[in-house]
């Protein structure tokens, strides 16, 4: 029982800054359509940026951080503005596969950039962080370091930060507006490009904020990117890609909380193969209850079933 | 010597992998990211059947094959059913499961592989040891040939029309009768079959499978090559795959640098490609529609549609492509023996609608909706905007699904079918937007509708190509008899996107025709065309019933309704309040109050 809670307890910090990803990668689907894989490139830049201060310029932690963040937010918009935005000008038919393709080359691009130009090893971020770390909590059999507690709750407060903006203030109400309809929006006055460009800023900065606390708990490699954004693709899409943000982050917090189980449990190698049976069942259930038809929502597919259920008892 | 030989083996494989990602890609345009993943499950089945069963090359080949083929099969089943954003995901977690199902499995070897025997056991073929990479070359070109010609006659045939089709607009394809999830599983499992058989030539070429030689890296050269050689045409994987082959014998010989910052550089080359070669030259090196003989030909008159435009300009020598021309009589056209479609009922009604209901949210769109349709009449639904006709459309033809109610066609009962199935049985809508395959010929729009293409189904197709080339010139015939009829004869060959609004509208009219189906129903037919093409449109429309068909159209144009029907439902806050000719319904105050607002 003791380990199973530990598990949890340390799947749960995992999960958080997996939740954070998710609600940065989701918000950027549901609202602009774009699949931005290339988030990659802000979460390892933000932590690369980060890193190189700290270590090699001996900037103070809290600089370092706020410049690793401005980094993802331009990466974020450069990204949207000189790929995506070119692409879909263009496009006639639907421009999924270029815009995807387009991002899995940014990606690539990053990541070798970043082994060219900074070498394969990784990099620790200092700032006095390795004593903190060692610092433990215990309560009753269970332990964990302060510093995942405080990564935890920073996560939980940018989530309800991001949830509070949304829900309350009328820069909120545009994004959801131009999420609901683009062209209705428009007629009101709201410019889906701008609004779509401050989603890309935010869900940027969200996703920098989760690379620079992954980048401190293990360390900032070129390739950090690729794994967490993998977790945070499925738990967008089984959150399904219009969720409110409190959604997206537990869908997040659920896919880490199943990483770390099946890791410690099973072993790492498994992880992957755990999120993906969860994956392929849930796409299999969607598929045979709620395909057909227009959106396929949890809550019809459920209906539907019970339903089909109905019908044959 | 051996080095460059080994490069042209590298880039056959290459060619292979390509080449059926291409296939789904280019033709169905559909995304995977597991394709060197499912290059691995080949080459590990067929390394574990030599290293512990001592199987030799072709057979191991072939089970790693119809390995990778069944689990092509398993994993496409489910996604297909969903848009292609859930495949892209689903064949992403598919790598890393497989990947990770490596890993855990001891007896695989981990992450240094492993061989196929102790000592190697080298690739044999029919008694012949291939050591040397000359011998090997051979074999792998013949490997890459019948891959070749596998995507080749899979992708440039009616099959490939489907599949091109489902890439533009899979709604508009499913209501014309096509079972696309039966053509995306297809394509998905021959291709991943593929994908297995180049996996396993690639073990049997190294002697060994380690999980590098199918890693994220591979994966994103064989998308390089598709999109670099060109999406949608059987040769441009091979120019692409032979193109990204030659930067690695390049930089090896040629750059000096350290030999780990070169591979760096070369990965890094290939996301370089990839944006640019969206951003810059979508259509890739070789684009969709070109062909040996069209580089050939490059600069010469093309001897073939000169001839096919004069042929059209014979066909209908009073036209001269304006709408002054009237529709050429059209000729008997007769449903095909052998696949007669249910046309009667004891009643003499088509299709009947009982207790409809379908809400989206709280708003009830149909509410409780009866309707009976008299088979070969022209009848029409009007009713205010939001009254709820086109979603009735989407019920009757199973593109929504039913909250309540039955539908029955020709008294047989239709609920909960798939468009796709209730096309099949003789109903077929039209759509307010067209919806035609805009990147394709006109006559290739309507020869997409023909129903029961033999050139369609797979097994045929490979073994029967006399009969697929027969019944493809008998499409071809009855496509063309089509717009015939619609008066678009001469216009055969143009794209689609070259033609005016107005005869779109009438392709779509040919297209539905082309189905054979008896009973049709049109949405907006004449809407947002003028009064020229309106007045080809309601003339071909009036000589429906005298083919056998059974009408039901929605129109706004009261004019145009009234030219038409016979009969006109009115449908209001989903249900139908009134029923007659239009005199009888004009003549009630209260339904123009309804649909034109009070006067006050």
């Amino acid at each position: 029982m003791e380990v199973f809670l530990q598990t949890v307890v340390n799947g749960f910090v995992n999960g958080s800054l997996l939740a954070l990803l998710t609600l940065a990668f989701g918000l950027v689907v549901g609202t602009t359509g774009r699949f931005h894989w290339a988030m990659a490139a802000s979460f390892m830049g933000a932590a690369l940026v980060t890193a190189l201060l700290t270590v090699k310029a001996g900037v103070a932690f809290p600089i370092a951080a706020l410049a690793g963040l401005i980094v993802a937010a331009l990466l974020g918009m450069a990204i949207e503005t000189f790929a995506y935005r070119p692409l879909l000008a263009r496009a006639t038919g639907p421009a999924f596969m270029s815009i995807f393709l387009t991002s899995l080359g940014i990606v690539i691009i990053a990541e070798n950039g970043t082994r060219i130009l900074f070498g394969s090893a990784g990099y620790f971020i200092t700032g006095g962080f390795q004593q903190i770390q060692s610092l433990g909590i215990h309560i009753g059999d269970i332990s964990f370091a302060a510093l995942d507690a405080v990564f935890a709750l920073v996560a939980c407060g940018l989530i309800a930060i991001v949830w509070g903006a949304l829900n309350f203030t009328s820069w909120g109400r545009s994004i959801r507006a131009v999420r609901a309809n683009p062209t209705m929006s428009r007629v009101v006055g709201i410019d889906p490009d701008a609004v779509y460009m401050w989603v890309f800023i935010l869900g940027s900065l969200l996703a920098g904020a989760a690379g620079i606390m992954t980048g401190i708990r293990q360390s900032v490699l070129a390739d950090m990117g690729n794994s967490p954004m993998f977790y945070a693709f499925v738990a967008a899409f089984v959150a399904g890609s219009q969720s409110g943000p409190i959604r997206f982050a537990v869908a997040g917090l659920l896919v880490g909380l199943l990483a770390s189980v099946s890791t410690n449990w099973i072993s790492i190698a498994w992880a992957p193969a755990m999120v993906f049976a969860v994956l392929f069942l849930y796409i299999a259930i969607r598929a045979l209850v709620g395909a057909r038809g227009g959106r396929a929502t949890w809550r019809s597919a459920v209906r539907r079933l019970t339903r089909r259920v109905e019908r044959e008892g | 010597m051996a080095y460059y030989v080994n490069t042209v083996n590298q880039a056959l494989i290459l060619i292979m992998f390509a080449l059926s990602l291409n296939l789904l890609m280019g033709y169905a345009g559909q995304l995977s990211m597991a394709h060197a993943a499912l290059g691995a499950c080949g080459g590990y089945v067929a390394v574990y059947l030599a290293y512990y069963h001592g199987y030799g090359f072709l057979p191991s080949m072939l089970l790693g094959t119809a390995a990778t083929l069944l689990v092509g099969i398993i994993i496409s089943i489910p996604a297909m059913r969903l848009a292609p954003e859930y495949m892209v995901l689903m064949t992403i977690a598919l790598a890393s499961a497989i990947v990770a199902a490596i890993f855990a499995y001891t007896p695989l070897g981990g992450s240094r592989g492993f061989a196929t025997g102790s000592p190697p056991v080298p690739m044999s073929l029919f008694g012949v040891d291939l050591v040397s990479p000359a011998q090997r070359l051979p074999v792998f070109a013949a490997i890459a040939a019948v891959i070749f010609a596998v995507c080749w006659r899979l992708g440039e045939s009616p099959f490939g029309r489907v599949l091109k089709g489902l890439r533009e607009d899979a709604v508009a394809v499913r209501a014309l009768g096509k079972n696309t999830i039966r053509f995306n599983v297809i394509t998905f499992a021959v291709t991943s079959a593929m994908a297995g058989a180049a996996g396993a030539t690639l073990a049997w070429d190294a002697l060994i499978v380690a999980p590098a030689m199918y890693n994220f890296n591979i994966n994103t050269t064989i998308i390089t090559a598709v999109v670099l050689g060109g999406l949608g045409n059987p040769l441009g994987p091979v120019v692409g795959a032979v193109a990204a082959s030659l930067f690695r014998p390049l930089f090896e010989r040629f750059v000096h640098l350290d030999l780990s910052i070169l591979h760096i550089l070369r990965w890094m080359l290939y996301g370089v490609l990839l944006v640019a070669v969206f951003r810059l030259r979508p259509q890739g090196l070789a684009p969709e529609g070109s062909s040996i003989r069209r580089w050939w030909q490059l600069g010469r008159p093309r001897r073939r549609d000169l001839r096919e435009t004069a042929k059209d300009r014979c066909r209908n020598p009073e036209e001269g492509g304006m709408p002054s021309g009237r529709p050429a009589r059209p000729e008997v056209i007769v449903a095909q023996p052998g696949r007669p479609k249910e046309s009667t009922s004891s009643d003499g009604c088509a299709l009947k609608m009982r207790g409809l209901v379908k809400s989206f949210g709280g708003l009830k769109a149909v509410n409780g909706l009866d309707l009976d349709l008299p088979g070969g009449q022209i009848t029409a639904l009007i009713g205010p905007n939001g009254a709820g006709k086109t979603t009735l459309f989407n019920l009757v033809t199973g593109a929504l699904p039913l909250d309540k109610g039955e539908v029955y066609l020709w008294g047989r009962e239709i609920t909960g079918f798939t468009p796709d199935r209730v096309a099949g049985l003789g109903m077929v809508r039209s759509f307010q937007d067209v919806r035609l395959i805009h990147r394709m010929t006109v006559l290739q729009n309507v020869m997409l509708a023909v129903p029961n293409h033999p050139g369609e189904d797979i097994v045929p197709l490979f073994f029967r190509p006399k009969t697929v080339r027969r019944f493809e010139r008998r499409a071809e015939e009855e496509a063309r008899r089509y717009l015939d009829f619609v008066g678009l004869g001469d216009k055969a060959s143009a794209l689609v996107g070259e033609l005016g609004y107005g005869e779109q509208k009438l392709t779509s009219l040919a297209r539905i025709l082309a189905t054979e189906s008896a009973v049709l129903l049109l949405d907006e037919p004449a809407s947002g065309i003028d009064r020229a093409w309106l007045e080809r449109t309601l003339e071909v429309i009036l000589r429906l019933p005298q083919l056998g068909k059974t009408v039901m159209i929605v129109e706004h144009n009261l004019e145009v309704v009234r030219a038409l029907a016979a009969k006109v439902y009115f449908l209001e806050q989903g249900k139908i309040t009134a029923s007659g000719t239009m005199e009888e319904l004009v003549g009630q105050k209260r339904l123009a109050e309804v649909y034109f607002g009070r006067i006050n």
